[in-house]
């Protein structure tokens, strides 16, 4: 198949370089001793191709493929302790935040209870730290006067800073016990009345 | 090709010797076509390094849609615009490997001088003229190999490459320099 004068031109950088096919290079020969157009640009590309790139040195051309060999070798080493280095902190920092949420959730929900140095449990206040007594008919008058007092006392420890109520233990310290067994008796009477 | 699909192959497959023979194979090719666009020595050299190592590491990504040539020329012409673009500066080439240091023959000195000028004519060229100039007349890829390389239609090929021809010569001319058959 005949070339034109075009397809010649196309493949003239081919044909200097001898990479045409047999009859490709027979059809551009026969093409170029017709035309000084194609024949000129052939001169042309002849000459500009003789520019020669300067050499930079047997020791490049031997090294290079080990140089490069071991520049991707290390490169991909670098790569792999990178995702190491990546990876391993990663669990470690999830179960870190993990510890971390756990302490504030419960620092959150426990309760911690202060005592309140001016608290002073009723329960206790009541519990009559006698214990050589057996029997309550044993206390002597004089011990039952004590034992009183030391009631007011705890009693009036029980009460409310601002509490303005009166005691009645003051009173009842000084009556005998007929008096008291009187004011037991009209305490029934009212309380049977409903007052 | 068949023999660079083998080969890359048998370096995904672990062996590194097949790295080596790659490089052997293209190293001279893309060290002249980083030359031919940074004009400069030492940055071709490490150009070509940085064009292997780049290709060798994405391997994985290559898809075979091109041949594994056109593809390692299409890392170094990338690898060297981006070089070109982050140091844009006055060409400082030495020309003393063209010029030669020490005074020749008269015929010597000429042709020397004539390479000169159509080296700097060559740098006066638009970039992707100057480029399909390259890969076509002095790589000697084929029209469909620049495309890929290149990264465009074979027809924005010929149409770089033809108007590229005619520029260098319009500017030769103009320096007086006609090259005539």
């Amino acid at each position: 198949m005949r070339l034109s004068h075009d397809e010649v031109k196309e493949v003239l950088a081919d044909y200097l370089k001898g990479a045409l096919p047999e009859a490709a290079r027979k059809e551009v020969e026969a093409h170029l001793k017709e035309c000084d157009g194609c024949t000129n640009e052939l001169s042309f590309l002849r000459e500009i191709v003789k520019i020669d790139v300067p050499d930079p040195g047997d020791l490049f051309w031997q090294s290079l493929p080990g140089v490069v060999r071991m520049a991707v070798k290390k490169k991909e080493a670098h790569r792999f302790s990178l995702k190491s280095i990546l990876f391993r902190p990663l669990p470690v920092a999830a179960a870190i935040a993990v510890l971390v949420l756990l302490v504030i959730i419960f620092a959150n929900n426990k309760e911690v209870s202060v005592p309140d140095p001016l608290f002073r449990d009723p329960f206790e206040a009541a519990i009559l730290e006698y214990d050589d007594i057996d029997d309550i008919n044993d206390i002597s008058g004089k011990e039952l006067s004590l034992m009183t007092a030391q009631l007011a006392d705890n009693e009036l420890s029980l009460l409310p800073l601002n509490s303005i109520e009166y005691s009645y233990n003051g009173e009842f310290d000084s009556l005998s016990s007929t008096e008291m067994n009187r004011v037991h008796d009209a305490l029934d009477a009212e309380t049977q009345k409903g007052g | 090709m068949d023999e660079d699909i083998g080969l890359v192959e048998s370096y995904i497959a672990g062996d590194g010797e097949a790295v080596e023979k790659l490089v052997i194979k293209y190293q001279r090719q893309i060290y002249a076509v980083i030359y031919r666009m940074t004009k400069n020595i030492e940055d071709a050299r490490d150009l070509t390094q940085k064009t292997f190592v780049r290709a060798i590491e994405g391997i994985g990504g290559f898809r075979r849609e091109s041949s594994f040539k056109t593809w390692l020329y299409r890392i170094a012409i990338n690898i060297s615009l981006n070089h070109i673009k982050q140091n844009r500066r006055e060409d400082v080439e030495l020309v003393d490997t063209i010029m030669g240091n020490q005074a020749g023959t008269l015929s010597e000195i000429i042709e020397n001088e004539r390479k000169s000028y159509i080296k700097k004519s060559l740098d006066e060229l638009p970039g992707r003229q100057r480029l399909a100039l390259i890969l076509r007349a002095y790589e000697g890829l084929s029209c469909s190999e620049t495309a890929q390389a290149m990264g465009c239609t074979e027809g924005a090929v010929k149409a770089h490459y033809h108007n590229g021809v005619k520029r260098l010569r319009e500017i030769l001319k103009e320096k007086g320099y006609e090259i005539k058959s």
